[in-house]
């Protein structure tokens, strides 16, 4: 590997420069320290709120009440987020695929031996996160993980499967999530409001879809290109050959 | 008993902070990336005495977490960034 | 009272050793050292995240920061080195 430096950082700037930065700096940081310092010693904040109604919210772990029920706004733009993120990596093209021209034998009984075990951590977090901490984006992260080890063993998606069930895969977090919204708005609630002796259980739903759209999500992040698009013809990159 | 948990992680912490010095000075990546693998385990270890003595059996999941996904770091460290080393200046 | 003060200790070592790698790592002129050093500092800002009594984003950092940026980083260093390499050739054609 070639050491790559960072030729910006090699030569000092002037010492007008770095003296005005320096005091600009230093009235930022004490900008932020009075701040820190006037803040109440007591917030009062909505932690008491959300430990009164978790009873209600159908899971007993407050973060995940909050995330999923009091404030599922948030999390579902969230997803949108991320979805997002996906497609303007996708458009920008991607990088050539990195392959390596022999098969590991190690890292090849090392992947297969941990991408289930992931897996079930995964699931584990997921279940875990009602009642303590865990959740969807965290076990959406170790499914992605066990994507990301996939891939560093040049495993590739088959083609069938990189297209329609792909994309399918990809939003059924978000899809899943509005469909519920929505849902209980013909009945007589606001949108995403759950019926409280129903919530767990849709929690969980939501939870579900979401980790499998957040995994795959992240590790096509980690993959950088359409798996649709043949790899082998590749798209320019800005560098040409 | 508390306190010898608190003590040893603690410790622990320490050698992390001594660990660094390899980070920084290590002559080739492999160094590096070894006190950063290192840096895991130790992380591991620190976790679950903090579980025991704070009483958050939670913090066992993280250090299960970090011992499960210390591999993908490494693997991606030999796949991406070591193989190539052969042809280093 | 020796558990607080040994907690406290842990929290300043825990504090200051942050904000020392975050330097170290933003002023790193290689950049494989400022990626080691970014997976270090994910490690002990997970340890900081547990002892604030946050462990939900303790182990959003561990899986995010263990599993994915360590590797996303390094693969992107390795697709920079390759195409670096592949522009000083041509610069190299070029000039002769």
């Amino acid at each position: 590997m070639r050491k790559i430096k960072l030729k910006i950082l090699e030569k000092k700037p002037s010492l007008f420069t770095r003296l005005t930065l320096g005091i600009l700096m230093f009235l930022l940081a004490a900008s932020l320290a009075y701040a820190v310092w006037s803040l109440p010693t007591q917030a009062l904040g909505l932690s008491a709120e959300v430990a009164k109604n978790v009873e209600m919210s159908g899971v007993s772990n407050p973060v995940t009440a909050v995330l999923l029920n009091y404030r599922s706004y948030d999390t579902l733009l969230e997803l949108g987020v991320l979805l997002l993120a996906l497609f303007g990596v996708w458009s920008l093209g991607g990088v050539s695929a990195n392959k390596s021209s022999f098969v590991n034998p190690i890292l090849d009984f090392l992947s297969r031996f941990l991408v289930p075990v992931f897996i079930l951590f995964s699931g584990y977090l997921l279940w875990v996160g009602g009642f303590a901490p865990g959740g969807a984006f965290q076990a959406g992260a170790v499914l992605a993980a066990a994507g990301v080890l996939l891939f560093l063993n040049d495993w590739q998606l088959e083609r069938k499967y990189s297209g329609f069930s792909l994309r399918f895969v990809l939003v059924l977090g978000l899809v899943l999530f509005v469909a519920i919204g929505f849902g209980f708005v013909f009945l007589d609630r606001v949108f995403l409001e759950y019926p409280p002796q129903l919530a767990g259980g849709l929690i969980l739903l939501i939870e579900a879809a979401a980790t499998l759209s957040i995994g795959i999500s992240l590790a096509a992040l980690f993959l950088g290109r359409d798996p649709s698009v043949k790899s082998d013809s590749k798209i320019d990159t800005g560098v040409h050959k | 008993m508390n306190t010898l948990y608190l003590a040893v992680a603690l410790f622990l912490l320490l050698t992390l902070i001594a660990g660094m010095w390899r980070i920084l000075h290590g002559p080739t990546p492999a160094d590096r990336m070894l006190a950063a693998q290192l840096f895991g385990t130790t992380a591991v270890a620190c976790l679950l005495l903090l579980s025991q003595a704070l009483e958050q059996p939670a913090l066992r999941d993280i250090a299960l977490v970090f011992a499960l996904l210390a591999a993908v770091t490494a693997i991606a460290f030999v796949k991406r960034a070591w193989l190539k080393k052969s042809d280093e200046s | 009272m020796e558990e607080i003060s040994i907690l406290l200790l842990f929290d300043v070592l825990v504090g200051l050793t942050l904000v020392w790698l975050a330097w170290q790592t933003l002023s790193s002129l290689d950049l494989f050292r400022a990626i080691v050093l970014f997976i270090a500092f994910g490690l002990l800002m997970a340890l900081a995240w547990v002892r604030l009594n946050a462990p939900d984003v303790a182990l959003a950092e561990a899986t995010i920061g263990a599993g994915l940026t360590g590797a996303l980083f390094l693969s992107a260093l390795a697709q920079l080195s390759a195409s670096t390499k592949r522009k000083d050739e041509e610069n190299k054609i070029e000039n002769s």
